[in-house]
């Protein structure tokens, strides 16, 4: 009974880690929210907001100037929650992958999502369709088509006598990228004229949005958020070999066809809006798993929120670091995000193999 | 085929053109202790995977209870059916042996979390394999012999009224082999149907209901532990068998090893 109560007592510091690290991610999310809304040319104080948003919801006429209500609510709102809802998609994705393939340095774009996503938004831009149908978002539209059918091929590569084979996924999703990175290429070769709309849609972005946008983002990505949540007894499964995880019950095939599916859907929302943004997925899942552990459902739910909070803060950054205009928003998650990364292989090295 | 037991009927396993297991007929029973030995190669982890519906026979089939074992999803077979490899590659990294146990729980899991039932299972599993000290360790720190026992209990918590084991004993010393198998005992005694692959024919013999030999891919021998002639045993297997008695019972040696 003494062993009993030792292991009980024991148990419980790890689930008060995980609330702690809940509660402290989600402030941290909250006050980045509230400071990128804030900042601006116009700032808006948290009372301001608050009273806004209260006001839109309430009905009431605005009690606050309707320009400062029209900034927060129409301009900076959206933009921001727009880079929480990527943010958090890329995170999750890149933390579902990490599991799936036993690897850490696995990110949202390994499977072929980003080349995928690439050729679709580059085949659109070069295309010369009429200004109608950029603004109606056929480059998001294409990048999301682009970016599922790439994950598509480089799955039907992986089959193999009626199963995935997880290390072919990641050779086929390798071919896929770098096919669809020539394609691309050429395209870009021959279009010369329209090079620099496709790099900053690459470099990634969140000027161009609105609710509409948020909109068409957020419904796949809380679709397949929440069917990764739900995945997260599973792919604690796949950590054990495949004979293992059957054993207890697992259909290891569907877990990993719903892995890869999941993933990419959300991957490929977030791409489609914001372009190639680098390091979430990858820097996110390690730093969370660093502060309650492996298990999977709850690395996902804080992995989401972290990645949601570094995301509002690297656009805020890209927002107000450059007197006239942004800076891709993919060029502040790498440029904070590789040194971080080092720094933690460095703390951590020697544990990795 | 409508007696209690987990049992294979005239089964066959055929890979490419290399037949595995040729007209192989089994039947595990609630409350007993099926050793199967044999040569290296004979078919025996194959049979055991047969049997806890990891493979489909290419002919044949297998039944639980008078039911196909292959109409029963993955969840409900897993509820009656527990199985341990030998070698386990890749070891999770960074779970707690509590974690571990755990896993064992998933086909009777919620999808979405974990109930009290199965925590009093798991601290049960832990205590009974005296895991009390580790439960909280990182599984990927321990040694094979305290690994080992994680897995049995995990085999404990899954609540399977049929336990298949691959070789339980060959990476564990002396006497965490003994405890093991005397834990093994423990279940066929307590009603768990328990078939186990083991090259050690003393331990075979010794803690064994039944004996079943498995050779070129067919089922040579089945035979009570008790009435067993080691010596057409020793014969089959390729070496000769000595009996001994120890504290007034017979136990088996391998004789060869000594130098004359």
């Amino acid at each position: 009974m003494s062993v009993w109560a030792l292991s009980r007592a024991r148990a419980r510091p790890a689930g008060h880690r995980t609330l702690a690290a809940g509660t402290a991610l989600g402030l941290l999310l909250l006050s980045s929210v509230v400071l990128a809304v804030g900042f601006g040319r116009v700032a808006i104080s948290p009372a301001d907001q608050l009273t806004i948003i209260v006001d839109r919801l309430g009905g009431r006429p605005a009690s606050i100037d309707p320009r400062i209500a029209s900034i927060l609510l129409d301009i900076r709102l959206p933009r921001v929650v727009l880079a929480a809802v990527t943010g958090a998609a890329l995170a999750a994705a890149g933390a579902a992958l990490q599991g799936l393939f036993r690897n850490p340095l696995a990110d949202p774009y390994l499977v072929g999502v980003s080349s995928g996503a690439s050729l679709g938004a580059v085949l659109t831009l070069t295309l010369g369709l009429s200004p109608v149908l950029y603004a109606a978002g056929a480059v998001q539209a294409a990048a999301f088509i682009g970016a599922l059918v790439a994950v598509g091929l480089a799955m039907l590569f992986a089959q193999a006598g009626g199963r995935t084979s997880v290390p072919s996924l990641l050779l086929a999703g390798i071919a896929v990228a770098a096919l669809g990175g020539a394609v691309t290429s050429y395209l870009l070769f021959f279009h010369g004229e329209r090079i620099f709309a496709a790099f900053a849609w690459l470099l990634g972005g969140f000027n161009a949005s609105d609710w509409p946008l948020v909109a068409r983002v957020s419904l796949p990505a809380a679709v397949g958020l929440a069917g990764l949540v739900a995945l997260g007894p599973s792919l604690d499964l796949l950590q054990l070999d495949e004979e293992a995880a059957r054993a207890r019950g697992l259909r290891v095939e569907a877990a990993k066809v719903a892995t890869v599916g999941l993933a990419s859907l959300v991957t490929a929302a977030a791409v489609s809006a914001a372009g190639l943004i680098a390091f979430v997925g990858l820097v996110a899942p390690h730093v969370v798993r660093l502060l309650v552990g492996p298990e999977h459902r709850r690395l996902l739910v804080l992995s989401a929120i972290g990645g949601a909070a570094f995301l509002v803060v690297a656009d805020l950054v890209a927002r107000v670091a450059l007197s006239e205009g942004d800076l891709p928003v993919g060029v502040v998650t790498a440029a904070v995000g590789g040194p971080f990364f080092l720094a933690l292989l460095w703390s951590r090295r020697g544990r990795l193999g | 085929m409508t007696e209690a037991g987990l049992a294979v009927a005239r089964a066959w396993v055929t890979v490419g053109h290399k037949t595995i297991l040729a007209d192989v007929a089994l039947r595990l029973r609630p409350g007993e202790l099926v050793a199967v030995v044999g040569r290296n190669g004979a078919g025996k982890s194959t049979l055991l995977r047969l049997l806890a519906g990891l493979i489909v026979p290419s002919r044949g089939a297998v039944f639980l209870d008078a039911r196909a074992l292959g109409a029963l999803s993955a969840r409900e077979r897993a509820k009656r059916i527990g199985f341990l490899a030998p070698a386990r590659v890749p070891v999770p990294v960074g779970y707690t042996v509590r974690q571990i146990i755990g896993w064992a729980r998933f086909a009777r899991h919620s999808w979405w979390r974990s109930t009290g039932v199965d925590d009093r299972l798991v601290d049960g599993a832990i205590e009974a394999m005296e895991l009390g000290a580790l439960a909280e360790r990182p599984f990927d720190t321990l040694s094979d012999g305290e690994r080992q026992r994680v897995w049995l209990a995990g085999l404990l918590a899954q609540e399977a009224d049929y336990v298949l084991l691959d070789e339980p004993t060959s990476h564990l010393d002396a006497s965490h082999a003994v405890e093991g198998l005397r834990t093994l005992g423990g279940w066929a005694r307590a009603g768990k149907a328990v078939a186990v692959v083991l090259h050690d024919l003393d331990a075979a013999l010794a803690v064994a209901d039944r004996v079943v030999l498995i050779e070129a891919g067919r089922v040579a021998l089945d035979e009570p532990a008790e009435s067993l002639a080691t010596d057409e045993l020793g014969r089959r297997l390729g070496v000769r068998l000595a009996e001994v008695l120890v504290d007034g019972r017979r136990r088996v040696v391998v004789d060869g090893l000594v130098a004359s």
